[in-house]
């Protein structure tokens, strides 16, 4: 369960905080911006209450401590020491908060110990899987010297706290963030801002026009009059093709709507997203999905554990650790921990021999790729009620009669070609094209925002996908 | 190591046109939003909108404050009307989705209740045995009518290939239940052959008076009545009626339904219900609440919407007690042709057993009248057979 924080695509976000917050803290001078967006963030965080309030505040002020320290240990213990000590508070935090009630339960399975659940664990902290890895790789990037210790509270707070990036991140690294953090002026230029207000706008409509609407067609499946249990195999397919659609746009374009939000205070972080489903590989894919968390988990585990220096079977065990936490990073649940493994396999056997072949293919690549992308998404919504392993595997490569798709192609047929054109790479295409036309540029960014903004009216809020995560 | 941060130098004097765009719309639109005038009620909802929420430390530390005052933004937005529509719109024309918030967009103006797959029937089995119950009580008393969903008559009206319930199976099931107890009313056979007449609103989940009256021709037939005669009476049209399936879906193509109904001047009652078989009189008036026809909620007028306890005076014998859903308001003036006592118990108003009603009103018959769609949910079924708690 995830507790409902101040989502991007509500009335109150859009025309109540955002305009507020972006006025104050374009009008405070520069040496007082960051305090203001600490402030900002701080009441956002609170938005949902404030009981986990001092849980972060613990963890920045440990964060920021040992930051503090360790350039003055020159005891190789000591460093380490002064290394690992903040990284299992902050982990041991996240390990506390997301994962105790899935070990009791576990446990309980396993010994019939008969364990009761901690209930107040139900709800998890807001963002707690984001903000922790960002403070990790805080102090593991001043370790390593790859970022100079941040001196000011303010500062360090005002980053691990960012509120567009507190929800569902992306994990953006203190050294990115850093060199903004430290402009004290000129941190805002407009031809920054208005990329930022485009990235804003374009990922509002992905989410609340595109995903909203094609994430209906899998939850209907899914209603207790429907059931996947009476749904033939070809819609079934289109089920989860269309679940597919969904959680790239949602998760996309609330990435977009952050970074976006982060280029209009004068940040510029790198895309979380980058065409994932245009990929030709499973290797391919990682590198273009969620690719902060992936990047994160390649420069904090698999490099540190040696990476592919060591050895091919060192190398597939470095992936197995990776994979294994990518997989239970995004919940306490089996079925998180068989999709990161799922893709552990696939990518083993693409290391081993596959890849040579996929480069040289053209078209069946896409197809391959797509195919166990979808699949996975299959084990990835396993522990939704309704959408049991089993049932939909069945479903899916048992070819069974039901309920037709015919009804769901119609009545989603323009949203799902919609949903597959931007997909590619042809609407990014024409927006370098439009983008030379002031006017035409103007019209469609204006349109796309009114637009989307009668969708958010319209709809009660959906909460993102991955802050659950 | 020393870093050194650089700080951007302004580049141009350019004009940022999407930015002062952008600017315009999120700082001007919520300005206007604050001093946008805050409503009651939205009468094209059909509900109460959410207002400010009081204020108490406790609730914004506990996160419900900036919760309730998220919905209060969301309700109280702006042209809130005018952005529902749009999304409206674009859903039905540029996105060209056959169902919106839980209403299929169907051909010919219809707007159907969507209700697909295999819904759990459990309610509606025991809602069945409930009546087959009480009509074991009351033998040779008891009618039971249970109206079809339009779906079912215009079949062909829905969108492509809907996966619908198979009310049809449904129906017949129920009637199998009940029929051995009581003289059981199915409209499929006749409303078949009257598909072409003016039977359910469009943009409304109700049928129309002459719907009813088509019914209502079949309750004459089954008890041998002769029926109330329409051509001798004034029918009066109240045009523009947008019911509660257009308020769903705010259909760009809907067509305004109209309301037709006999101005008769039988005085009808509408009671307070205080307990079992007690009530007082609260209001006494015409059949028909002629303001609500002024409203969006006219179906409303009818019966003077759903009360626990309603009498009326009728000019022929006998009485009859109507135990419904809000499908009887349209239904019950009829009645006034046949009987001199009708009494309208809706159970959403009054929470007893009827056996102490009926021995204390002497009702000769129970005419038991609901849609499909309601009875396949309702939980007040059961009250039929509640036993009474006086002695």
């Amino acid at each position: 369960m995830e507790s409902q924080g101040l989502v991007f695509n509500s009335v109150v976000f859009l025309f109540g905080f955002l305009p507020v917050a972006l006025a104050v803290y374009y009008l405070v001078p520069g040496h007082l911006k960051n305090l203001v967006l600490l402030l900002e963030s701080v009441i956002f965080y609170c938005w949902a209450g404030v009981e986990y309030l001092p849980l972060i505040t613990v963890l920045i002020v440990i964060n920021y401590l040992f930051g503090l320290i360790l350039p003055r240990v020159k005891h190789r213990a000591g460093r380490i020491f002064c290394l690992v000590l903040p990284i299992l508070c902050s982990a041991a935090a996240l390990v506390f908060f997301k994962y105790t009630n899935f070990l009791i339960d576990t446990v309980n399975q396993i010994t019939s110990a008969g364990l009761a659940q901690l209930s107040f664990l139900d709800v998890l902290p807001l963002g707690i899987s984001y903000y922790v890895f960002k403070v990790i790789s805080y102090v593991a990037d001043v370790y390593t010297g790859k970022t100079e210790a941040e001196r000011n509270p303010i500062t360090f707070a005002a980053y691990v706290l960012f509120f567009p990036q507190l929800l569902v991140g992306p994990i953006v690294k203190y050294r990115d963030m850093a060199p903004a953090l430290h402009a004290t002026r000129h941190r805002c230029h407009a031809a920054q801002m208005e990329a930022g207000a485009e990235m804003f706008v374009f990922g509002l409509a992905k989410k609340v026009i595109l995903a909203d609407s094609i994430g209906a067609l899998w939850s209907d499946l899914l209603s207790e009059e429907i059931g996947l249990a009476n749904v033939s195999t070809p819609l079934a397919w289109l089920g989860i093709a269309a679940y597919s659609l969904q959680l790239y746009f949602d998760f996309a374009g609330y990435s977009e709507m952050s970074n976006g939000l982060s280029k209009l205070m004068g940040f510029d972080c790198p895309a979380n997203f980058d065409l994932p489903y245009i990929s030709s590989s499973i290797t391919e894919f990682w590198r273009r999905w969620h690719i902060s968390l992936s990047s994160w988990f390649r420069d904090y585990i698999y490099i540190p554990l040696g990476g592919n220096r060591r050895g091919l079977p060192r190398q597939l065990f470095n992936m197995l650790v990776v994979w294994a936490l990518t997989g239970i990073w995004h919940g306490a649940s089996w079925n998180f921990i068989c999709w990161g493994l799922y893709y552990f396999v696939l990518l083993t056997i693409e290391k081993i021999f596959l890849l040579k072949y996929l480069k040289k293919g053209r078209v069946w690549p896409h197809i391959y790729t797509l195919f166990f992308i979808v699949l996975g998404w299959g084990i990835f919504t396993a522990n939704v009620a309704g959408a049991e392993l089993p049932l939909l595997m069945s479903r899916l490569f048992i070819p069974s009669g039901g309920i037709s798709p015919v009804y769901y192609l119609r009545n989603y047929g323009v949203l799902l070609i919609l949903g597959v054109l931007f997909s590619t790479a042809l609407p990014g295409m024409f927006w370098q094209w439009a983008k030379k036309h002031a006017v035409l540029r103007t019209v469609l960014v204006g349109c796309v925002m009114v637009l989307s903004v009668a969708f958010v009216v319209a709809s009660t809020n959906n909460s993102p996908l991955y802050a659950g995560f | 190591m020393k870093y050194v941060y650089r700080t951007r130098r302004k580049t141009s004097r350019q004009v940022y046109p999407v930015l002062i765009l952008f600017f315009v719309m999120l700082f001007g639109f919520a300005l206007l939003n604050l001093f946008w005038p805050k409503r009651r009620i939205s009468e094209l909802e059909n509900r109460a909108l959410k207002q400010l929420p009081a204020f108490r430390p406790a609730a914004l530390l506990d996160g419900s404050w900036t919760g309730d005052f998220g919905e209060y933004m969301q309700d109280q937005v702006a042209f809130r009307d005018v952005w529902i529509d749009m999304q409206s719109n674009v859903n039905a024309l540029v996105l060209q989705k056959t169902e919106q918030n839980g209403i299929l967009l169907g051909k010919d103006h219809w707007l159907f209740t969507k209700q697909f797959g295999t819904p759990d029937t459990a309610r509606l089995d025991t809602n069945a045995d409930a009546v087959a119950e009480f009509a074991q009580r009351y033998p040779g008393r008891v009618t039971f009518l249970l109206a079809p969903s339009a779906s079912v008559i215009y079949t062909e009206d829905l969108p492509l290939a809907a996966p619908m319930l198979n009310e049809n199976g449904l129906l017949d099931q129920v009637f199998a239940t009940v029929s051995p107890y009581a003289s059981v009313i199915d409209l499929r056979e006749v409303y078949g052959g009257h598909k072409d007449e003016y039977l359910y609103f469009h943009t409304d989940h109700h049928w129309t008076t002459h719907g009813a009256y088509v019914a209502y021709e079949q309750f004459c037939v089954q008890q041998g009545l002769v029926p109330f005669d329409p051509a001798a009476h004034e029918a009066v049209d109240v045009n523009n009626f947008y019911g509660t399936h257009y308020s769903s879906t705010r259909y760009w193509n809907a067509l305004p339904d109209t309301i037709t109904y006999y101005p008769l001047s039988n005085p009808m009652t509408i009671y307070t219900v205080n307990g079992e078989a007690d009530f007082t009189p609260a209001e006494t008036g015409t059949m028909y609440h002629t303001d609500k026809f002024a409203t969006r909620d006219k179906y409303g007028a009818f019966l003077g919407g759903n009360n626990g306890y309603t009498t009326i005076e009728g000019d022929g014998t006998g009485s009859i007690l109507v135990v419904k859903d809000s499908y009887a308001n349209c239904f019950v003036p009829y009645l006034t042709a046949n009987y001199a006592k009708i009494g309208v118990v809706d159970f959403r108003g009054y929470h007893y057993g009827l056996d102490s009603l009926i021995e204390k009103e002497g009702y000769d018959q129970i005419l038991i009248l609901y849609n499909f769609q309601t009875f396949l949910s309702d939980r007040d079924v059961i009250n039929l057979n509640r036993p009474s708690s006086l002695s």
